[in-house]
């Protein structure tokens, strides 16, 4: 089963960064880190995060 | 995804774009856990909300559990969809009728298989043609008028029509055609598309001399006789 994909929002690169270690140490895929509401809804519609 | 990015409350915005364009499950992860941050949040739908600082563990848990519950969530909504869909296709190919539906262009768009068997043609050959495919001019004509009355008005129209085919038989055929709206909600002229249903008002048999004219709201002319969908009836 492929790993599940996540999108990380926040504006503090620093809490990103916490987020994705987290993440990744659970197997799972961080797509991509957007600091801002465009760019979370612009990378959301780019990478298509887990939906299922 | 965070609540407070750039201005207040960016996050839920986003949020809430993210989850119902592109249906996507969204966790929230934010420092504001007051009880104005957590109603509007409510508004964005999240599968889970967790306030800092992060433990890495409830952050796995709480993810898990969202991508859980959105793949029930999923599944339990086909599920709704196949069986309303069973219900919709018993009821329009059991009932007793012709039973249609048309664009704004007057196009069909649906035709049920009690329709393409009076029409004497398939659902492929019905589908993308207008009443002017289908019917001598006089008749899709009128077919047309009734249409447009429809989306124009946003009323129904409903007329006992006369129709005799190629013998001395003259039938009633009960004629309704109703504006039809998406789930956005009613909006009289702003209907996109149509459906109509005829079906036997009372089988009296006539002699073709003794013809009445076609009764509607409308008031158009008589019909064409020998129209080409009871040809077959």
């Amino acid at each position: 089963m492929p790993s599940k994909r996540i999108l990380i929002v926040d504006d503090e690169p620093d809490i990103a960064q916490v987020v994705a270690r987290a993440l990744q140490a659970a197997q799972y895929t961080v797509v991509a880190h957007a600091p801002t509401r465009n760019a979370a809804i612009a990378q959301a519609e780019r990478e298509r995060p887990d939906s299922s | 995804m965070d609540i407070s990015l750039e201005k207040s409350l960016d996050g839920i915005d986003a949020a809430k774009e993210i989850r119902s364009a592109l249906n996507i499950p969204v966790v929230f992860l934010t420092g504001l856990a007051d009880s104005d941050t957590l109603e509007q949040a409510k508004a964005a739908e999240p599968l889970g909300y967790i306030v800092k600082p992060i433990n890495p563990k409830e952050l796995v848990a709480t993810i898990e559990m969202a991508l859980s519950q959105f793949a029930v969530g999923t599944r339990r909504a086909e599920r709704v969809r196949r069986d309303s869909d069973a219900i919709y296709h018993s009821l329009v190919e059991n009932l007793p009728q012709n039973i249609f539906r048309k664009d704004l262009e007057g196009r069909f768009t649906f035709a049920n298989q009690r329709f393409c068997r009076t029409t004497g043609r398939s659902l492929e050959e019905i589908l993308g043609k207008s009443d002017f495919d289908l019917y001598p001019a006089g008749l899709a004509e009128k077919y047309r008028a009734d249409d447009l009355h429809v989306f124009r008005t946003g009323e129904s129209f409903e007329a006992v029509e006369q129709h005799q085919d190629d013998g001395s038989s003259v039938q009633y055929v009960r004629v309704i055609k109703t504006p039809l709206y998406d789930s956005q909600g009613k909006r009289p002229g702003h209907s996109r598309h149509l459906l109509g249903h005829h079906g036997s008002e009372a089988a009296r048999r006539k002699r073709s001399g003794k013809v009445r004219s076609a009764s509607g709201r409308l008031q158009r002319p008589p019909m064409m006789p020998s129209s080409a969908w009871t040809r077959g009836a």
